[in-house]
């Protein structure tokens, strides 16, 4: 059965490349891994293929485009039929377009956003290997997060979007955020692997990011990246907490063009057969924020 | 020292603010409830219409945050302006009030 495998790339788009490479490497801990006319690509110690972020100089943030791995190049095929079935348009992007890629589908989500499928992506292996690897590798720099874990983004039409990544591309939904009548759906909770999120949305205006996400191991590597980010200077938007939501253990903080980021941990793990959770509108600064229990300006309105 | 008039939030706001401090931070160390976002020029949380006075504005930031149209019209970012002098400011969202209110006015006056 065709499968999406993860969100396989973020591309972000950057105000200062250089300040913003810096950021992320020595701050996140990315490793850069490739340049082609104004991107930079990186990839986290933890992951094999040859980018999982790439930042691109633009005269505003945001982001550029989301992109989900398929297992196969039938499955691309399969899914871009799946996708043009649902009514969104989809144009083939080629090879070479940018570095190390293959072919991408490309479509437009219900909610604005560039959003890509691919298969092909060269391999550069982890930093540790996959024969008799150490559990990190020595000389680890900045947060150092395993993997691009997810991301938020804001739309007007929720309920299309969620359905389109169920009906399209075999998404489930984890957990969703309605008004205390259920009629409206203000967040949705979308996975395709077995974390908690893949993919989310909140209620706001179309084509807006509100965070990427890089996955560490515990709390403790949470208050860590917090540590590093005071040393670094790095404006939070909030300190170390929990998610209601996911129930991950949570920081975040803006990169040097505004864009927000988060250090995500834990979190269950999320089975096909789960039921959607609910969150009623009453309850949210609890769902978004577990300790604090209400919501925060900056959180809600900050977006690029 | 520059004095700052901040209207935001429908009230006023007056605070000191040395040269090399932007408006935002100052605002901000003293309690004054300014609209913060990122702080690093991308979102536009804190966009201000400077109403009098001089200042310097970061050129590196969002477009989408603050144009270059925006900019000439006297439009600036809280989080990366600092005070050349007095100067008075009131926020995008207290901006955007009074100029419904007024363009309410003239249209009941009609």
């Amino acid at each position: 059965m065709a499968r999406v495998m993860r969100i396989g790339r973020v591309e972000l788009k950057v105000l200062d490349l250089e300040k913003s490479v810096d950021y992320y490497t020595n701050v996140i801990g990315l490793e850069e891994t490739g340049r082609m006319g104004n991107s930079v690509y990186l990839k986290a110690w933890d992951e094999y293929d040859h980018h999982s972020v790439i930042l691109t100089k633009s005269n505003s943030a945001g982001l550029a485009h989301i992109a989900f791995k398929v297992e196969t190049l039938d499955d691309l095929a399969y899914y871009e039929r799946k996708v043009e079935e649902f009514g969104c348009t989809t144009t083939r992007i080629s090879k070479g377009t940018r570095l190390a890629e293959g072919e991408a589908v490309h479509f437009i989500l219900p909610t604005g956003h560039h959003c890509e499928l691919y298969h092909e992506i060269d391999i550069l292996g982890t930093a540790v290997g996959n024969l008799n690897p150490h559990p990190w590798p020595l000389g680890k720099k900045g947060i150092a997060p395993h993997r691009f874990d997810h991301c938020l983004l804001t739309g007007d039409d929720l309920k299309t979007v969620t359905r389109f990544f169920i009906e399209a591309l075999d998404f489930r939904q984890s957990e969703k955020i309605t008004t205390v009548d259920g009629e409206e759906l203000l967040g949705s909770f979308l996975f395709t692997t077995n974390k908690a999120h893949d993919l989310a949305f909140v209620k706001g205006p179309d084509t807006k990011l509100h965070h990427a996400a890089f996955h560490v191991d515990s709390l403790h590597d949470v208050f860590k990246a917090a540590d590093l980010l005071s040393m670094y200077e790095v404006p939070f938007d909030v300190t170390p907490t929990r998610h209601g939501i996911t129930r991950g253990e949570t920081i975040y903080f803006f990169d040097p063009s505004g864009n927000r980021n988060e250090a995500f941990a834990g979190g269950y793990i999320a089975y096909p057969d789960m039921p959607t959770i609910t969150w009623t509108e009453d309850k949210i600064g609890q769902g978004i924020f577990y300790h604090r229990r209400e919501l925060s300006e900056s959180f809600m309105k900050a977006l690029t | 020292m520059n004095k700052i008039i901040l209207k935001a939030r429908g009230q006023q706001f007056e605070y000191f603010c040395p040269s090399n401090v932007t408006l935002l931070k100052a605002a901000r160390d003293q309690f004054i409830p300014i609209p913060t976002g990122c702080i690093r020029g991308g979102c536009g949380m804190c966009k201000v219409k400077v109403l009098d006075g001089k200042f310097e504005q970061e050129m590196i930031r969002s477009h989408d945050a603050l144009s270059d149209e925006e900019l000439v019209k006297g439009f600036a970012l809280a989080c990366c302006m600092k005070a050349k002098g007095d100067i008075e400011i009131i926020t995008i969202e207290d901006y955007e009030k009074v100029q419904q209110e007024s363009s309410k006015s003239i249209s009941g006056r009609n």
